[in-house]
Protein backbone atom coordinates (compact mmCIF):
# COMPACT_ATOMS: atom_id res chain seq x y z
CA UNK A 1 0.00 0.00 0.00
CA UNK A 2 1.21 3.63 -1.28
CA UNK A 3 0.68 6.95 0.55
CA UNK A 4 -1.78 7.56 -0.96
CA UNK A 5 -3.54 5.02 -0.91
CA UNK A 6 -3.32 4.77 2.64
CA UNK A 7 -4.40 8.89 2.70
CA UNK A 8 -7.68 8.17 0.50
CA UNK A 9 -8.43 4.27 2.55
CA UNK A 10 -10.23 6.59 5.06
CA UNK A 11 -8.55 5.85 7.83
CA UNK A 12 -7.27 9.07 8.63
CA UNK A 13 -10.67 10.46 8.75
CA UNK A 14 -11.60 7.53 11.24
CA UNK A 15 -8.45 8.86 13.31
CA UNK A 16 -9.71 12.29 13.16
CA UNK A 17 -13.19 11.64 14.43
CA UNK A 18 -11.81 8.81 17.20
CA UNK A 19 -13.05 5.83 15.91
CA UNK A 20 -9.29 4.01 15.50
CA UNK A 21 -8.59 1.61 18.32
CA UNK A 22 -5.29 1.57 20.01
CA UNK A 23 -3.30 -0.19 17.27
CA UNK A 24 -4.78 1.76 14.68
CA UNK A 25 -4.07 4.98 16.51
CA UNK A 26 -0.58 4.00 16.59
CA UNK A 27 -0.35 3.25 13.11
CA UNK A 28 -1.86 6.33 11.91
CA UNK A 29 0.70 8.40 14.56
CA UNK A 30 3.52 6.34 12.95
CA UNK A 31 2.21 7.27 9.32
CA UNK A 32 2.00 10.46 10.00
CA UNK A 33 5.47 11.23 11.83
CA UNK A 34 7.08 9.44 8.65
CA UNK A 35 5.18 11.26 5.60
CA UNK A 36 4.19 14.74 5.67
CA UNK A 37 1.81 14.07 2.98
CA UNK A 38 -0.11 11.94 5.55
CA UNK A 39 0.76 14.52 8.16
CA UNK A 40 -1.11 17.10 5.86
CA UNK A 41 -3.92 15.51 5.26
CA UNK A 42 -4.58 14.78 8.84
CA UNK A 43 -4.21 18.22 9.49
CA UNK A 44 -6.57 19.10 7.25
CA UNK A 45 -8.90 17.46 8.66
CA UNK A 46 -8.64 18.05 12.09
CA UNK A 47 -8.62 21.46 10.12
CA UNK A 48 -12.34 20.35 8.92
CA UNK A 49 -13.57 19.25 12.46
CA UNK A 50 -12.28 22.61 14.22
CA UNK A 51 -14.48 24.54 11.67
CA UNK A 52 -17.52 22.13 12.27
CA UNK A 53 -16.76 22.70 15.91
CA UNK A 54 -17.05 26.28 15.50
CA UNK A 55 -19.60 26.19 13.20
CA UNK A 56 -21.46 24.45 16.41
CA UNK A 57 -20.45 26.36 18.93
CA UNK A 58 -22.02 26.87 21.92
CA UNK A 59 -21.37 30.07 24.58
CA UNK A 60 -21.19 28.58 27.79
CA UNK A 61 -23.19 30.66 30.68
CA UNK A 62 -20.42 33.67 31.36
CA UNK A 63 -20.16 32.86 34.93
CA UNK A 64 -18.31 29.36 33.76
CA UNK A 65 -15.03 30.95 32.96
CA UNK A 66 -14.76 32.43 36.89
CA UNK A 67 -15.87 29.16 37.88
CA UNK A 68 -13.74 27.31 36.02
CA UNK A 69 -10.29 29.89 36.39
CA UNK A 70 -11.04 29.06 39.97
CA UNK A 71 -11.16 25.86 40.01
CA UNK A 72 -7.48 25.45 38.20
CA UNK A 73 -6.48 27.63 41.18
CA UNK A 74 -7.46 25.67 43.53
CA UNK A 75 -5.84 22.32 41.76
CA UNK A 76 -2.54 24.71 41.89
CA UNK A 77 -2.76 25.44 44.92
CA UNK A 78 -3.42 21.64 45.93
CA UNK A 79 -0.55 20.69 43.77
CA UNK A 80 1.83 23.25 45.51
CA UNK A 81 0.99 20.90 48.97
CA UNK A 82 1.02 17.76 47.60
CA UNK A 83 4.32 17.52 47.51
CA UNK A 84 4.80 18.06 51.42
CA UNK A 85 2.09 15.33 52.98
CA UNK A 86 2.97 13.00 49.87
CA UNK A 87 6.50 13.02 51.26
CA UNK A 88 5.49 12.87 54.97
CA UNK A 89 3.35 10.25 54.17
CA UNK A 90 6.40 8.38 52.08
CA UNK A 91 8.65 8.53 55.51
CA UNK A 92 5.52 7.11 57.52
CA UNK A 93 6.87 4.29 58.68
CA UNK A 94 9.67 5.92 60.93
CA UNK A 95 7.90 8.66 61.30
CA UNK A 96 5.23 6.48 63.16
CA UNK A 97 7.53 4.58 65.19
CA UNK A 98 9.45 7.38 66.51
CA UNK A 99 5.93 9.14 67.32
CA UNK A 100 5.25 5.30 69.05
CA UNK A 101 8.32 5.15 71.00
CA UNK A 102 7.81 8.93 72.36
CA UNK A 103 4.62 8.62 72.68
CA UNK A 104 5.99 5.17 75.06
CA UNK A 105 9.05 6.81 76.53
CA UNK A 106 6.57 9.60 77.57
CA UNK A 107 4.26 6.93 79.41
CA UNK A 108 7.10 5.10 81.11
CA UNK A 109 8.34 8.68 82.29
CA UNK A 110 4.59 10.01 83.82
CA UNK A 111 4.56 6.76 85.52
CA UNK A 112 7.82 6.88 86.86
CA UNK A 113 7.22 10.16 87.91
CA UNK A 114 4.01 9.86 89.64
CA UNK A 115 5.35 7.06 91.72
CA UNK A 116 8.17 9.07 92.46
CA UNK A 117 5.89 11.85 93.70
CA UNK A 118 3.71 9.03 95.58
CA UNK A 119 6.83 8.30 97.38
CA UNK A 120 7.68 11.68 98.38
CA UNK A 121 4.47 12.62 99.41
CA UNK A 122 4.10 9.13 101.44
CA UNK A 123 7.41 10.24 102.96
CA UNK A 124 6.54 13.94 103.39
CA UNK A 125 3.47 12.65 105.45
CA UNK A 126 5.67 10.36 107.40
CA UNK A 127 8.06 13.66 107.82
CA UNK A 128 5.03 15.89 109.44
CA UNK A 129 4.08 12.90 111.41
CA UNK A 130 7.75 12.16 112.99
CA UNK A 131 8.23 15.85 113.14
CA UNK A 132 4.18 15.94 115.09
CA UNK A 133 5.55 13.38 117.50
CA UNK A 134 8.33 14.69 117.97
CA UNK A 135 6.69 18.07 118.93
CA UNK A 136 4.42 16.23 121.08
CA UNK A 137 7.04 14.22 122.59
CA UNK A 138 9.32 17.52 123.35
CA UNK A 139 5.61 19.30 124.52
CA UNK A 140 5.11 16.53 127.03
CA UNK A 141 9.24 16.61 128.14
CA UNK A 142 9.18 20.02 128.49
CA UNK A 143 5.99 19.99 130.39
CA UNK A 144 7.15 17.43 133.05
CA UNK A 145 10.14 19.34 132.92
CA UNK A 146 8.29 22.29 133.87
CA UNK A 147 6.24 20.40 136.82
CA UNK A 148 9.33 19.22 137.79
CA UNK A 149 10.32 22.39 137.84
CA UNK A 150 7.49 23.64 139.80
CA UNK A 151 7.79 20.99 142.50
CA UNK A 152 11.34 22.15 143.16
CA UNK A 153 10.44 25.62 143.66
CA UNK A 154 7.50 24.61 145.74
CA UNK A 155 8.20 25.45 149.79
CA UNK A 156 6.19 23.03 150.76
CA UNK A 157 8.82 20.46 148.71
CA UNK A 158 11.25 18.76 151.14
CA UNK A 159 15.07 17.67 149.68
CA UNK A 160 15.82 13.87 150.87
CA UNK A 161 19.66 13.11 150.99
CA UNK A 162 20.43 9.75 150.06
CA UNK A 163 23.46 8.55 150.91
CA UNK A 164 25.62 5.48 151.24
CA UNK A 165 25.62 3.43 154.47
CA UNK A 166 28.43 4.24 156.49
CA UNK A 167 31.62 1.32 155.49
CA UNK A 168 30.65 0.90 151.69
CA UNK A 169 32.59 2.08 149.17
CA UNK A 170 29.96 4.10 147.23
CA UNK A 171 30.43 7.99 147.10
CA UNK A 172 27.43 8.87 145.64
CA UNK A 173 24.51 10.97 146.84
CA UNK A 174 21.27 10.91 145.65
CA UNK A 175 18.76 13.98 146.49
CA UNK A 176 15.04 12.77 146.45
CA UNK A 177 12.20 15.56 146.63
CA UNK A 178 9.20 15.05 148.34
CA UNK A 179 6.28 16.92 147.83
CA UNK A 180 2.66 15.55 150.09
CA UNK A 181 0.88 18.41 149.54
CA UNK A 182 1.27 17.76 145.83
CA UNK A 183 1.89 14.05 146.49
CA UNK A 184 4.41 13.50 144.10
CA UNK A 185 8.12 12.73 144.66
CA UNK A 186 11.18 12.98 142.59
CA UNK A 187 14.36 11.76 142.32
CA UNK A 188 17.50 12.96 140.86
CA UNK A 189 19.75 10.42 139.40
CA UNK A 190 22.88 12.25 137.65
CA UNK A 191 25.28 10.70 140.06
CA UNK A 192 24.11 7.14 140.31
CA UNK A 193 26.56 4.97 138.30
CA UNK A 194 24.80 1.66 136.62
CA UNK A 195 24.03 -1.32 138.60
CA UNK A 196 26.34 -4.08 138.11
CA UNK A 197 25.66 -6.82 135.37
CA UNK A 198 23.02 -8.66 136.72
CA UNK A 199 21.53 -6.50 139.42
CA UNK A 200 19.25 -3.69 139.50
CA UNK A 201 19.18 -0.50 141.95
CA UNK A 202 15.76 -0.58 143.57
CA UNK A 203 13.85 2.12 145.68
CA UNK A 204 12.09 1.91 148.72
CA UNK A 205 10.02 4.06 150.92
CA UNK A 206 10.05 3.27 154.84
CA UNK A 207 6.91 3.21 156.67
CA UNK A 208 6.39 2.07 160.04
CA UNK A 209 9.90 0.55 159.58
CA UNK A 210 8.92 -1.49 156.54
CA UNK A 211 10.46 -1.35 153.29
CA UNK A 212 7.94 -0.67 150.90
CA UNK A 213 9.22 -0.88 147.16
CA UNK A 214 8.84 2.18 145.00
CA UNK A 215 10.09 0.35 141.74
CA UNK A 216 13.69 -1.18 140.46
CA UNK A 217 15.39 2.41 138.96
CA UNK A 218 15.35 2.37 135.10
CA UNK A 219 18.60 4.14 133.94
CA UNK A 220 18.30 4.38 130.33
CA UNK A 221 17.11 8.30 129.78
CA UNK A 222 20.64 10.25 130.79
CA UNK A 223 18.90 13.34 129.33
CA UNK A 224 16.54 12.75 132.61
CA UNK A 225 17.94 12.62 135.34
CA UNK A 226 14.48 14.18 137.73
CA UNK A 227 12.77 10.55 137.56
CA UNK A 228 9.38 10.87 139.15
CA UNK A 229 8.63 7.50 141.46
CA UNK A 230 5.70 6.50 143.30
CA UNK A 231 4.20 8.94 146.66
CA UNK A 232 4.37 7.31 149.61
CA UNK A 233 2.86 9.47 152.04
CA UNK A 234 3.89 8.32 155.47
CA UNK A 235 7.42 7.41 154.00
CA UNK A 236 9.62 7.60 156.94
CA UNK A 237 13.08 7.61 154.71
CA UNK A 238 13.85 6.55 151.54
CA UNK A 239 16.62 3.50 150.97
CA UNK A 240 18.49 2.28 147.37
CA UNK A 241 19.05 -1.34 147.42
CA UNK A 242 21.10 -3.43 144.82
CA UNK A 243 19.01 -6.69 143.98
CA UNK A 244 18.75 -9.36 141.66
CA UNK A 245 17.42 -7.82 138.25
CA UNK A 246 14.21 -7.42 138.27
CA UNK A 247 14.11 -6.42 141.93
CA UNK A 248 12.96 -7.97 144.79
CA UNK A 249 9.94 -7.66 147.23
CA UNK A 250 11.89 -7.39 149.80
CA UNK A 251 15.63 -5.44 149.92
CA UNK A 252 18.46 -7.55 149.62
CA UNK A 253 21.44 -5.17 149.78
CA UNK A 254 20.86 -1.96 151.43
CA UNK A 255 23.37 0.14 149.82
CA UNK A 256 22.22 3.67 150.76
CA UNK A 257 19.36 5.72 153.28
CA UNK A 258 18.03 9.09 153.31
CA UNK A 259 15.59 9.79 156.51
CA UNK A 260 12.80 12.52 155.42
CA UNK A 261 12.31 15.30 157.33
CA UNK B 1 -0.58 35.14 21.41
CA UNK B 2 1.58 33.38 19.48
CA UNK B 3 1.72 29.40 18.97
CA UNK B 4 5.18 29.44 20.94
CA UNK B 5 3.58 31.78 23.29
CA UNK B 6 0.81 29.10 23.72
CA UNK B 7 2.62 25.99 24.30
CA UNK B 8 5.35 27.87 26.40
CA UNK B 9 2.18 29.36 28.76
CA UNK B 10 0.54 25.40 28.41
CA UNK B 11 3.94 23.34 29.62
CA UNK B 12 3.97 26.05 32.56
CA UNK B 13 0.16 25.82 33.57
CA UNK B 14 0.20 29.80 32.96
CA UNK B 15 -3.29 30.60 33.75
CA UNK B 16 -3.54 33.20 31.39
CA UNK B 17 -2.84 30.87 28.69
CA UNK B 18 -5.66 28.66 29.89
CA UNK B 19 -7.89 32.32 29.99
CA UNK B 20 -7.26 33.04 26.14
CA UNK B 21 -7.87 29.14 25.22
CA UNK B 22 -11.11 28.98 26.84
CA UNK B 23 -11.91 32.72 25.05
CA UNK B 24 -11.25 30.99 21.77
CA UNK B 25 -12.01 27.36 21.87
CA UNK B 26 -14.61 27.39 25.41
CA UNK B 27 -17.68 27.66 23.34
CA UNK B 28 -16.11 25.12 20.16
CA UNK B 29 -15.63 22.64 23.11
CA UNK B 30 -18.94 23.46 24.76
CA UNK B 31 -20.58 22.66 21.55
CA UNK B 32 -19.27 19.19 20.90
CA UNK B 33 -19.55 18.41 25.00
CA UNK B 34 -23.44 19.88 24.93
CA UNK B 35 -24.16 17.62 22.09
CA UNK B 36 -22.56 14.57 23.34
CA UNK B 37 -24.37 14.75 26.72
CA UNK B 38 -27.11 16.25 25.93
CA UNK B 39 -27.69 18.26 29.35
CA UNK B 40 -26.59 21.93 30.26
CA UNK B 41 -25.53 21.11 33.90
CA UNK B 42 -23.81 17.93 32.58
CA UNK B 43 -21.87 19.80 30.12
CA UNK B 44 -20.82 22.80 32.30
CA UNK B 45 -19.32 20.38 34.57
CA UNK B 46 -17.59 18.76 31.80
CA UNK B 47 -15.67 21.62 30.10
CA UNK B 48 -14.52 22.71 33.54
CA UNK B 49 -13.39 18.65 34.03
CA UNK B 50 -12.12 19.34 30.10
CA UNK B 51 -10.05 22.49 31.16
CA UNK B 52 -8.98 21.54 33.89
CA UNK B 53 -7.10 18.29 32.38
CA UNK B 54 -5.65 20.60 29.44
CA UNK B 55 -4.13 22.55 32.38
CA UNK B 56 -2.90 19.86 34.08
CA UNK B 57 -1.70 18.16 30.66
CA UNK B 58 -0.77 21.43 29.09
CA UNK B 59 2.97 20.35 29.44
CA UNK B 60 2.53 17.14 27.29
CA UNK B 61 0.88 18.71 24.28
CA UNK B 62 3.10 18.52 21.38
CA UNK B 63 2.60 21.06 18.82
CA UNK B 64 4.31 18.98 15.97
CA UNK B 65 1.98 16.01 16.60
CA UNK B 66 -1.06 17.92 16.72
CA UNK B 67 -2.93 20.79 16.22
CA UNK B 68 -3.93 22.77 19.62
CA UNK B 69 -7.91 22.38 18.37
CA UNK B 70 -6.94 18.40 17.62
CA UNK B 71 -5.18 18.35 21.04
CA UNK B 72 -8.02 19.89 22.72
CA UNK B 73 -11.20 18.27 21.19
CA UNK B 74 -9.65 14.73 21.51
CA UNK B 75 -9.80 15.60 25.71
CA UNK B 76 -13.39 17.34 25.73
CA UNK B 77 -14.76 14.51 23.08
CA UNK B 78 -12.94 11.74 25.99
CA UNK B 79 -14.22 13.59 28.96
CA UNK B 80 -17.87 13.64 27.36
CA UNK B 81 -18.31 10.21 25.68
CA UNK B 82 -16.43 8.85 29.42
CA UNK B 83 -19.34 10.42 31.26
CA UNK B 84 -21.91 9.02 29.01
CA UNK B 85 -20.44 5.59 29.59
CA UNK B 86 -20.64 6.23 33.51
CA UNK B 87 -23.71 4.22 35.20
CA UNK B 88 -25.23 7.47 36.58
CA UNK B 89 -25.85 8.67 33.30
CA UNK B 90 -27.26 5.52 31.84
CA UNK B 91 -29.58 5.23 34.43
CA UNK B 92 -30.51 9.00 33.47
CA UNK B 93 -30.70 8.83 30.15
CA UNK B 94 -33.29 5.71 30.40
CA UNK B 95 -35.88 7.81 32.66
CA UNK B 96 -35.36 10.28 29.81
CA UNK B 97 -36.75 9.44 26.76
CA UNK B 98 -36.58 12.85 25.06
CA UNK B 99 -33.74 13.18 22.72
CA UNK B 100 -33.17 16.56 22.32
CA UNK B 101 -30.76 19.01 23.09
CA UNK B 102 -31.22 21.03 26.23
CA UNK B 103 -31.22 24.50 25.60
CA UNK B 104 -32.18 27.23 27.80
CA UNK B 105 -34.73 28.59 25.36
CA UNK B 106 -33.32 32.62 25.63
CA UNK B 107 -30.10 31.45 24.67
CA UNK B 108 -31.93 29.41 21.66
CA UNK B 109 -33.65 32.63 21.22
CA UNK B 110 -30.71 34.36 19.66
CA UNK B 111 -28.01 32.25 19.05
CA UNK B 112 -26.75 31.13 15.85
CA UNK B 113 -23.86 29.02 16.45
CA UNK B 114 -25.72 26.16 17.83
CA UNK B 115 -27.88 25.37 14.69
CA UNK B 116 -24.09 25.20 12.69
CA UNK B 117 -23.49 21.51 13.57
CA UNK B 118 -26.95 20.17 13.00
CA UNK B 119 -27.53 22.51 9.78
CA UNK B 120 -24.22 21.20 8.40
CA UNK B 121 -24.25 17.50 9.57
CA UNK B 122 -28.25 17.83 8.59
CA UNK B 123 -27.22 18.58 4.88
CA UNK B 124 -25.49 15.17 4.55
CA UNK B 125 -27.03 12.27 3.77
CA UNK B 126 -28.17 10.06 6.48
CA UNK B 127 -25.40 7.03 5.70
CA UNK B 128 -22.99 9.85 6.09
CA UNK B 129 -24.50 11.62 8.98
CA UNK B 130 -24.78 8.47 10.98
CA UNK B 131 -21.31 7.76 10.58
CA UNK B 132 -20.09 11.31 12.13
CA UNK B 133 -22.68 10.99 14.98
CA UNK B 134 -21.53 7.75 16.03
CA UNK B 135 -18.19 7.98 15.69
CA UNK B 136 -17.32 11.81 17.08
CA UNK B 137 -20.03 12.50 19.09
CA UNK B 138 -21.17 8.39 20.06
CA UNK B 139 -17.60 7.28 20.26
CA UNK B 140 -18.13 4.21 18.48
CA UNK B 141 -15.31 2.94 16.95
CA UNK B 142 -14.98 1.19 13.05
CA UNK B 143 -15.43 -1.91 14.29
CA UNK B 144 -18.53 -1.12 16.38
CA UNK B 145 -19.69 0.63 13.19
CA UNK B 146 -19.39 -2.34 11.09
CA UNK B 147 -21.82 -4.21 13.38
CA UNK B 148 -23.96 -1.94 14.36
CA UNK B 149 -24.42 -0.48 11.04
CA UNK B 150 -24.15 -4.13 9.29
CA UNK B 151 -21.54 -2.70 6.41
CA UNK B 152 -18.29 -4.16 5.94
CA UNK B 153 -15.33 -2.32 7.61
CA UNK B 154 -13.51 -1.28 4.30
CA UNK B 155 -17.16 0.69 3.43
CA UNK B 156 -16.74 2.18 7.17
CA UNK B 157 -14.35 4.11 6.25
CA UNK B 158 -14.62 5.05 2.58
CA UNK B 159 -18.15 6.23 3.37
CA UNK B 160 -15.94 8.77 6.59
CA UNK B 161 -13.86 9.76 3.69
CA UNK B 162 -16.66 10.87 1.84
CA UNK B 163 -18.45 12.27 4.84
CA UNK B 164 -15.62 14.14 5.91
CA UNK B 165 -15.07 15.91 2.33
CA UNK B 166 -18.90 16.70 1.61
CA UNK B 167 -18.73 18.71 5.14
CA UNK B 168 -14.87 20.53 3.82
CA UNK B 169 -17.16 21.59 1.10
CA UNK B 170 -20.20 22.68 3.01
CA UNK B 171 -18.40 24.23 5.76
CA UNK B 172 -16.53 26.34 3.46
CA UNK B 173 -19.55 27.39 2.06
CA UNK B 174 -19.96 31.60 3.30
CA UNK B 175 -22.92 31.19 5.40
CA UNK B 176 -20.91 28.83 7.87
CA UNK B 177 -18.08 31.01 7.71
CA UNK B 178 -20.03 34.05 8.64
CA UNK B 179 -21.19 32.30 11.55
CA UNK B 180 -17.73 31.49 12.67
CA UNK B 181 -17.02 35.57 12.14
CA UNK B 182 -19.76 36.48 13.86
CA UNK B 183 -19.23 33.81 16.34
CA UNK B 184 -15.34 35.25 16.62
CA UNK B 185 -16.53 38.87 17.27
CA UNK B 186 -19.00 37.76 20.13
Amino acid sequence: MNVEQYIQSGILEAYALGACNTAEQAEVERMAAAYPEVKTALDAIFADLEKMAFAGAVPPPPALKDRIMEAIAQAQTVGQEQPAPSTASKGSPLWLWLMALFILAQGVLVIYLSTQLFKAKRQMTETEQRMADCESRQQQQLQAAQSQLALLADPATRLVRISPLSGRSETWQLALYHNPTNAKTLLHLATLPPAPAGKDWQLWAIVNGVPQSMGVIALQNQAQPLLNVPFVAQAEAFAISLEPAGGSTLPTEVVALGKAG
Amino acid sequence: MTQDQLIQGLSNGDNKTIAWLYDHYGAALFGIILRIVKDQELAENLLQDTFVKIWKAGSTFDGQKASLFAWMQRIARNTAIDATRSAIFKQRAETDQSDVLVYKPEEAAFNPDHIGVRDVLGQLDDKYRILIEKAYFEGYTQQELEQELGIPLGTVKTRMRQAMQILRQLLSETAVLGWWILFTYL
